[in-house]
C-alpha cells in the first residue's frame, strides 16, 4: 500500500491512473486566473477540472469557485477513507463531483457525478489558448517529478 | 466641510494618477519621509509637473520606523537603507547614532535636550526639504514664487507607534514631542498630531478615554491617524465602533481636522454629518493599496489582478469578480454589464460594447518558475490590465468622495449598503459580511 505524504504525491498517483486511459489528454498545475488547477482532463471537447486534497475538501470547495468560469466538469478528489454526508451535500448543491482514492488498489471510486457546468466563454476561449501552448505546460507535466 | 480626499504616494510609477480623472480630484498628497528623504527632487518634480497649482501635501516623518526591529530598516546586506540612513542623518544625533544599530527606546529621548533637537530637526526636514527642491526645479527657478505656497499642508510632529505593550512608556513622549512642536509653529502653519496605533488599544473604553485624555489639552490643529493593519471589510463591529468613537473624541466635536491616513468606504461614511460628529476630515488611500497597511513592512506575494465592486465598496480578486457577476446574468452583454456593475469612463472603453471584455480585468503575463525544483507558472497581471483596474478604481473612489460629500441623510447610505448585501448574500456570504457589519456600527 502506498502512503501518499502530500497532495503532491496525490496528484502523481491521479495523473497515473487517468493516464491510462488514451482518449484523454491531462495537464497538471494548470494555472487558472492566478489559481493552479491540481489536474485538467481533456476528453473530446470537455475539460474536467479536478482539485485534489488529502482531506480538506472546505478548502477545495473554495478553490473551485473559478473553476466554474472555464470547466464542463468539476470533481474534487480526496484519499480519506470515508467521505462526508456534509461534504456530499455540499458538493452536490454545487454541481461538483467527488473522486477518492483507495489507496489498497490504487484506484478512484467516483463516489459522486459532477453536474454539467456552464462556463464562461470567452474566459473559456482563454482558458483553452493558454492550455494548448506547450510554452506554459510541457515542463509541468508528470516527467519532471 | 467637504470630506477632503487624500492620496499617499507610494511610487513613481503611479504618479500620473494624481490628476485622474481629473486634477481637482484630490485634495493633497501624503508623502513618507523617507521617500522625501531619498529623492526629493523628484517629488517636487511630481509637484510641478504632475499635480495642480497649489495642491496640498503633507509629510508624515515616519519617526517611528525607528522604534521597531532594525531588521525592518536595513536592506538584504543588513546595511541601513539608504532612504532611512538620509532620513536618520537629518533628525539629528539620537536617531542617527542608534538608526539601525538598536531600537530607539523612550529613555533616549527622556533628556528635554535630545527632545528639542529631535522636534527641531523633524521640522527644519518638512519645512525644508520640498520647497528647497521646487525652488532648485529648472521649471521654477527663473520664477518668482512666493515661499509659503510650496510648503506642507501642515508640519507634522515627531512620534512613535502606540501598542498595549508600550503605551505607558510611548505616549507620554508623544505627547511632549507634540507640544514642543506646537511651541515651534510658525505664523500661518499648522501642526498635525499623528495618533498611530495598533488596533488592540482602542478595544478598551478606559484606554481611549487615557489617550483622548493625554491630548485634550494640545493646540494642535488636527491629527493623522492610523490604526495598522486595520481592514474595515474584516474588523468587528465594536472595533468599528471604537474607532468612530475615539476619533470624535479626538475631534473635539469636529473643531480639529483628523486625516486617516489609510481608511476605506468605512472611514468615509464615518466622515458624513449624517452619521452624526464626523470622525475624519480626511481620508487617505494609496493609488492601488493603501485602504489599511501595517505600520511595520509586510511582505507583498505575486500581485494578482483586483477589480473594485461598488456595491461591496471593496476590490475582489478578478476570478471572483467575474465569477459573481456571470451568476448574477451581469455579463450578458455590455447593457447589462453597464447599468448593474459600472458604467465608469475605463469599463466603458475596456468593455467596447461587448461584455466579453471583461476579461481584460483579468489578463495576465505567464512565467514558469522553479519551486523546490519543480516548474510553477506564475501568472502576474499585465501592465495594461493593471492600469485598467487602477483607473476603475479611482474612478470609484473619486464617485464615493462625491457621494459621501452629497450624502444628505443616513437612510440613503444604509440602503446602498443594504442593496450590495442583498445582491450577493446568497451565493457570496463572506463577501458582504463587513456591510452588515458597517451598517450596525453605523446606526446598530
Amino acid at each position: 500500500m502506498r502512503i501518499l505524504n502530500s497532495e503532491k504525491d496525490f496528484v502523481i498517483e491521479l495523473e497515473k491512473y487517468y493516464a491510462q486511459s488514451r482518449n484523454s489528454l491531462i495537464w497538471i498545475e494548470v494555472p487558472n486566473m492566478g489559481q493552479s488547477v491540481d489536474m485538467v482532463i481533456q476528453s473530446g471537447d470537455d475539460f474536467t477540472l479536478i482539485e485534489a486534497k488529502l482531506k480538506d475538501w472546505k478548502r477545495a470547495i473554495k478553490q473551485c469557485l473559478a473553476h466554474k468560469l472555464v470547466a464542463d466538469y468539476i470533481y474534487i478528489a480526496v484519499a480519506t477513507i470515508n467521505v462526508s454526508e456534509e461534504f456530499k451535500r455540499e458538493a452536490s448543491s454545487l454541481g461538483y463531483g467527488i473522486l477518492q482514492y483507495d489507496s489498497s488498489n490504487k484506484s478512484i471510486n467516483q463516489i459522486l457525478k459532477a453536474k454539467r457546468n456552464s462556463y464562461w466563454k470567452p474566459q473559456r476561449a482563454i482558458f483553452e489558448r493558454k492550455i494548448n501552448n506547450p510554452q506554459n505546460y510541457e515542463s509541468a507535466t508528470l516527467d519532471v517529478f | 466641510m467637504n470630506l477632503q480626499h487624500w492620496m499617499s504616494f507610494s511610487t513613481f510609477k503611479e504618479q500620473n494618477y494624481f490628476i485622474f480623472p481629473n486634477s481637482n480630484s484630490y485634495f493633497g498628497v501624503v508623502f513618507n519621509g523617507n521617500m522625501v528623504a531619498h529623492a526629493p527632487a523628484g517629488l517636487a518634480a511630481f509637484l510641478i509637473e504632475k499635480t495642480r497649482v497649489g495642491f496640498n501635501y503633507i509629510i508624515d516623518p515616519v519617526t517611528h520606523a525607528f522604534q521597531h526591529d532594525t531588521k525592518f530598516i536595513k536592506n538584504s546586506n543588513n546595511e541601513l537603507k539608504s532612504s532611512i540612513k538620509n532620513l536618520a542623518n537629518s533628525y539629528g544625533d539620537v536617531i542617527n547614532r542608534l538608526a539601525g544599530v538598536r531600537p530607539i527606546t523612550p529613555g533616549d529621548l527622556s533628556e528635554d535636550e535630545h527632545k528639542i533637537d529631535f522636534v527641531n530637526n523633524c521640522l527644519d526636514f518638512q519645512r525644508g526639504i520640498i520647497t528647497k527642491a521646487i525652488e532648485e526645479n529648472d521649471s521654477t527657478k527663473y520664477f518668482e514664487e512666493d515661499m509659503e505656497s510650496n510648503m506642507p499642508y501642515a508640519i507634522v510632529s515627531p512620534y512613535f507607534y502606540l501598542d498595549d505593550t508600550n503605551l505607558d512608556n510611548w505616549l507620554p513622549i508623544n505627547y511632549q514631542l507634540a507640544n514642543l512642536t506646537i511651541e515651534s509653529k510658525l505664523e500661518g502653519e499648522k501642526v498635525f498630531v499623528p495618533i498611530v496605533l495598533d488596533p488592540e488599544i482602542l478595544a478598551d473604553s478606559d484606554t481611549i478615554d487615557k489617550v483622548v485624555e493625554v491630548y485634550d489639552d494640545l493646540e494642535n490643529d488636527g491629527f493623522l491617524f492610523w490604526l495598522s493593519n486595520f481592514d474595515e471589510t474584516s474588523v468587528g463591529r465594536q472595533d468599528l465602533q471604537n474607532m468612530i468613537e475615539f476619533c470624535r473624541k479626538l475631534r473635539k466635536h469636529s473643531t480639529k481636522e483628523l486625516i486617516n491616513l489609510h481608511g476605506g468606504y468605512f472611514s468615509l461614511l464615518a466622515s458624513s454629518e449624517v452619521f452624526g460628529h464626523p470622525a475624519f476630515s480626511g481620508v487617505t488611500h494609496g493609488p492601488e493599496f493603501g485602504e489599511y497597511r501595517d505600520v511595520v513592512p509586510v511582505g507583498g506575494g505575486i500581485p494578482i489582478s483586483k477589480y473594485y465592486i461598488h456595491h461591496l465598496h471593496t476590490r475582489i480578486r478578478y476570478r471572483d469578480a467575474a465569477q459573481y457577476f456571470k451568476t448574477l446574468g451581469w455579463l450578458e452583454n455590455s447593457e447589462e454589464f453597464h447599468s448593474n456593475v459600472c458604467n465608469c469612463p475605463e469599463c466603458m472603453r475596456i468593455i467596447n460594447n461587448n461584455a466579453d471584455n471583461f476579461t481584460k480585468y483579468g489578463e495576465t503575463d505567464d512565467k514558469v518558475v522553479m519551486r523546490n525544483s519543480i516548474p510553477v507558472t506564475l501568472q502576474y497581471p499585465t501592465k495594461e490590465t493593471k492600469v485598467s483596474c487602477l483607473k476603475h478604481y479611482l474612478y470609484r473612489k473619486s464617485f464615493e468622495y462625491d457621494y459621501i460629500n452629497n450624502l444628505t441623510s443616513k437612510e440613503e447610505a444604509i440602503s446602498d449598503l443594504k442593496i450590495g448585501y442583498d445582491t450577493f448574500k446568497d451565493f457570496a456570504p463572506s463577501s458582504v459580511k463587513h456591510l452588515a457589519r458597517w451598517k450596525k456600527a453605523l446606526v446598530g
